[in-house]
């Protein structure tokens, strides 16, 4: 029996209860399939993003000219603290691991579900309320929190930062702490639990992966922010003194808290990105993902690593010991580069075909390598001296952050979206925005890169026509705007998708992983068959598998060949 | 069972899942003392301690069980897709709870900003909801 | 590797001593790195300050090797995706034939190559940081100068213990620190002028700074320095200048601390060592000690 025989015969018996859904809003407020609360993730993020860009282009506007004066300090504070917050904690989080791990995972392994429904889309509401909570700083009395996304101890203390927007800002990370904490172990669990029979922990894809091993990284880094802000929260109105110095605290604890967090975080929004650059690599060039077992161990490096180098945030600090954290640091540019180069031996010799997806991956590939060079050299103290807070360290991350979660996750987006929502998106307006979007981040950073060497600091209002900085910032302010513009055409994308689809067919890009074998949306519980399972890419083997490849499994055991 | 050529090292299920937490452990007991005898910092070296004990919970839990038990289907190369047919897991399809639940604790977050009356709506509300889902997963199904 | 890669080997028949050649390589640009770092020869800046303390000559001469093998390995790295995009396009004959890429799963000797010589990389410019790193913040014994630094809410302050119980303080003049009701009307409150506090150095001479802040964490920031450090409250932080020419520099504050953050100026001037113990036997009277200036450092 040749193989796809064997697949067709085989169908998993479905329980066939198709429950009659209230249509529409109820659908939506109570729906615990996966699929339903990963869209009400990715669309709610995006909400999130684009509230963020608004206000990093009015930071820009702010920032265009010196002395220009359309925001006072206060608003513009609030506005750059808002916008770290919800680009790091609204968006580029739940994005991936509420998003695309709640949409894809399941369909990767086989599965008909998450492991934990109900608790799944708690998670959601969870993070829903707390976006809600973080966005109403702005409207009470005082404004929105104003110490930046990071908090720091003794600014974010009840004297220095009064008023309900720092406790409503808390109040929204904590809910948003305990949303992630539980996708975290739902994460695991469905994972560890339900796999498709075949589907062992090395032939899951590569993305699987990288989400498996940024859950562990969930349960290692939120519950320390949690506690934090709790910390944080007693010192501001129940008369603890954690972090003040007169009652014999100590502030530095908090950047400890924070970064033992922080750190980790920026790995946990950075992982899923990776692993959709893996996936979309190997699909446009047609071969294998290349280094497979070496990805996955250079994964794990990188997320145990990324718990124990904290302190680099803290090198000017002068109370961390240097070497330690220098070093650790270092060593994540190994695994990294690893990375890199088993992403380019999955290309390398292949067929490649640009289309959209693809397009955002190379463009990930290209930026974030700008971005992870400029990050070596932070993770060197004496060069951390002189650029730190500053420009430079703006530029390295949002370099590194755009990279993954904006190129990564929209590159994911157009791969993924024919899958669940069984539209195809058109490519011509994708490209452009692609284009357009890379074209304006590298306006936008590179002199940033400049900025900060010459000396401008960060979180600064603004500055004066003799510190030389203006035509620098004019470039960087050009760039922003045309990140901007790029996002129109997603958006008109999205608006001609909708009003006139172009149905998708179940593997639109001859896609390698298990969710391609199901239909476009998938149905009520994934899979009305599911084709064996032999390797890290069963569709792929379904489609174009040589029968020489197929192991036939006997009543004595198996051969391989 | 005849072994099977191939199959994953060792003999129980769940046993790349177990080294997986356990090796987390592993890993940052290492660094623990890298960084605990060059620096005597405790803050950090608390975070790593406990980081240690987040990956010897679970991993020890699954190793132990991986001692005891067999493949499963998921963890042998060559399983068969009958080999997993049958029912999976119960599957809520739909639930108001946790939007009652996502609610409440909003209500209980506000009470962080503008006083402890917001908790106490929060309270009931999550009460309510702590009951409904029990009764739900007794159930198995909608309420 | 198990059942998951089958026969045929999946990768292209490894050249001999490619794996070898890939390390010498990476050899090569370790030490390229090297003579670079430890020669310091004329080398473009790169975008920053050249150095004019003692302290930081080491960083930067790291900071232009790192950068050069920043730009080595990104050139490599950008060049092998563009030769991958450039010639290995699908073309239209393979799409019509559906014919398929050789599946290369794994190549054994290349992904050693590209494990070992990162790590061998990441070694040698650790031992360079640690030079460097050590050279920045090594203070000596008795220094010429001590100065002690103050940072508030929003501005600096610098106190010379001259000796024989004498201080010369320097102060910022009407600091940016208006009350509560001035704070909401935002803009309004800077319509004052400011006058920036100058923390005024001998040149060739060793200052010792003590770092402190009064309230919320602040960075004490000189870019022509290409030095930063935190001012916190309940920690004194300890470093040295001995800066090698005379030059009037700008000082910044990098760690947000509030409503006036930007404000949070200062400058060092660094005069001859006649100029300096005069101005110090003038009480602090000889050279202005505060400016209203802002922008890039003279000199």
């Amino acid at each position: 029996m040749t193989l796809l025989d064997e697949a067709a015969a085989l169908h998993l018996p479905v329980h066939e209860e198709e429950e009659e859904l209230p249509p529409g809003l109820l659908k939506w407020f109570t729906s615990t399939d996966h699929k339903s609360i990963g869209k009400s993730y990715l669309y709610t993020s995006m909400v999130f993003f684009f509230m963020a860009g608004l206000m990093a282009m009015m930071i820009r506007t702010q920032l265009i000219q010196p002395d220009t004066g359309f925001f006072d300090q206060a608003t513009y504070n609030e506005l750059f603290t808002m916008h770290g917050s919800l680009m790091m904690y609204l968006f580029a989080g739940p994005f991936a691991f509420g998003g695309f791990a709640n949409l894809i995972i399941p369909l990767q392994i086989g599965a008909p579900d998450m492991a934990f429904p109900r608790l799944n889309l708690l998670s959601y509401w969870l993070y829903a309320a707390g976006g809600v909570i973080m966005i109403s700083g702005f409207f009470v009395q005082g404004g929105a929190a104003e110490f930046g996304w990071v908090a720091y101890a003794p600014l974010s203390s009840a004297t220095n930062s009064p008023g309900a927007g720092p406790d409503l800002w808390i109040a929204a990370l904590i809910l948003t702490g305990f949303s992630a904490i539980f996708t975290g172990v739902n994460l695991v669990t469905t994972i560890f639990y339900l796999r498709a029979p075949g589907m062992t922990m090395f032939r899951m894809p590569i993305f699987t992966w990288n989400m498996l091993v940024t859950a562990i990284l969930i349960l290692i880094a939120f519950p320390v922010l949690t506690s934090a802000l709790v910390m944080l929260y007693c010192d501001r109105h129940f008369g603890a003194h954690f972090f003040t110095v007169s009652g014999g605290g100590v502030p530095i604890l908090w950047q400890h808290l924070f970064w033992y967090f922080g750190h980790p975080e920026v790995y946990i929004l950075a992982l899923p990105y990776f692993g959709i650059v893996t996936e979309i690599l190997p699909v446009f060039s047609r071969k294998p993902v290349f280094g497979y077992k070496g990805l996955v161990f250079a994964t794990l490096a990188i997320a145990g690593l990324s718990t124990s180098v904290w302190a680099h945030h803290m090198f000017t600090t002068g109370v961390v010991l240097l070497p330690f954290f220098s070093g650790m640091s270092y060593l994540i540019a190994v695994p990294t580069g690893i990375k890199f180069f088993a992403w380019i031996g999955s290309m390398w010799k292949g067929q490649i075909t640009l289309e959209t997806p693809m397009m955002f991956a190379i463009g990930f590939l290209f930026v974030f390598l700008l971005g992870g060079l400029s990050g070596v050299l932070l993770a060197s103290p004496p060069i951390d001296f002189f650029v730190h807070d500053t420009y430079y360290v703006v530029a390295h991350f949002h370099e590194v952050l755009i990279g993954t979660a904006v190129l990564g996750g929209f590159a994911g987006y157009y791969y993924w979206y024919p899958k669940f929502t069984g539209r195809m998106l058109r490519s011509r307006l994708g490209q452009i925005h692609c284009v357009l979007l890379i074209i304006g981040f590298i306006l936008q950073t590179m002199p940033q890169y400049v900025l900060g060497l010459y000396g401008m600091p960060r979180r600064i209002a603004t500055y004066t026509p003799a510190d030389h900085w203006t035509t620098l910032n004019v470039l960087s302010s050009a760039g922003a705007y045309l990140i901007g513009v790029s996002f129109l055409f997603f958006l008109v994308n999205q608006w001609i998708s909708w009003r006139r689809p172009i149905p998708a067919g179940d593997n639109p890009w001859d896609g390698h992983a298990l969710e391609w074998a199901t239909s476009s949306p998938p149905p009520h519980h994934n899979f009305h068959f599911l084709p064996p399972i032999r390797s890290e890419r069963p569709t792929w083997d379904m489609n174009h598998g040589e029968p020489a490849r197929v192991d036939v499994a006997g009543p004595t055991g198996v051969t391989v060949r | 069972m005849a072994k099977a050529v191939g199959t994953s090292k060792g003999t129980g299920g769940f046993r790349s899942e177990a080294l997986l937490f356990l090796g987390t452990a592993a890993f940052f007991a290492i660094v623990l003392g890298v960084y605990w005898f060059s620096s005597y910092e405790d803050g950090g070296s608390l975070l790593l301690l406990f980081t240690v004990c987040l990956g010897l919970l679970p991993g020890s839990y699954l190793f132990w069980w991986s001692r005891r038990m067999r493949p499963r289907p998921e963890d042998r190369p060559a399983a068969t897709l009958e080999e997993g047919a049958g029912t999976v897991n119960s599957f809520p399809d739909r639930s108001v709870w946790p939007l009652t639940v996502g609610v409440s604790m909003g209500f209980v977050a506000l009470a962080l900003a503008f006083g402890p009356w917001l908790a106490v709506i929060g309270g009931v509300v999550a009460i309510i909801s702590f009951v409904g889902v029990i009764a739900e997963s007794r159930r198995g199904g909608v309420v | 590797m198990t059942s998951d890669q089958p026969q045929p080997p999946a990768g292209p028949a490894p050249t001999p001593g490619s794996g070898r050649r890939a390390r010498l390589l990476g050899m090569a640009l370790l030490a390229l790195v090297a003579a670079l770092v430890l020669g310091g020869c004329n080398l473009p800046t790169f975008g920053t300050y050249t150095p004019i303390t003692k302290q930081e000559q080491d960083a930067y001469s790291l900071y232009q090797g790192l950068t050069i093998a920043a730009m080595v390995v990104g050139g490599i790295v950008w060049g092998l995706i563009i030769w991958c995009l450039l010639r290995y396009r699908r073309t239209k004959r393979q799409a019509e034939t559906g014919e398929l890429p050789k599946q290369t799963r794994y190549n054994i000797k290349w992904e050693a190559v590209y494990t070992i010589t990162p790590i061998l990389m990441v070694i040698g410019i650790f031992v360079y940081t640690v030079i460097a790193e050590d050279a920045a913040d090594q203070v000596v014994r008795h220094p010429n100068v001590t100065v002690d630094v103050s940072a508030f809410q929003w501005g600096w302050q610098f106190n010379y213990p001259v000796g024989g119980g004498k201080v010369i303080q320097v102060l910022p003049k009407r600091a940016p620190t208006p009350s509560p009701s001035q704070a909401n009307q935002g803009e309004q409150a800077l319509a004052s002028p400011v006058e920036y506090p100058i923390m005024v150095l001998p040149v060739n001479k060793t200052a010792h700074i003590n770092l402190v802040s009064n309230d919320v964490v602040h960075g004490f920031y000189v870019p022509a320095f290409e030095f930063s450090r935190y001012a916190q409250p309940g920690v004194t932080n300890q470093f040295d200048f001995t800066p090698t020419r005379t030059g009037f520099f700008p000082g910044r504050c990098t760690q947000f601390c509030g409503l006036y953050h930007t404000e949070m100026l200062f400058w060092v001037k660094v005069v001859s060592q006649s100029a300096y113990h005069h101005w110090v036997a003038s009480g602090g009277k000889s050279i202005p000690t505060n400016t209203t200036g802002k922008g890039l450092p003279e000199g």
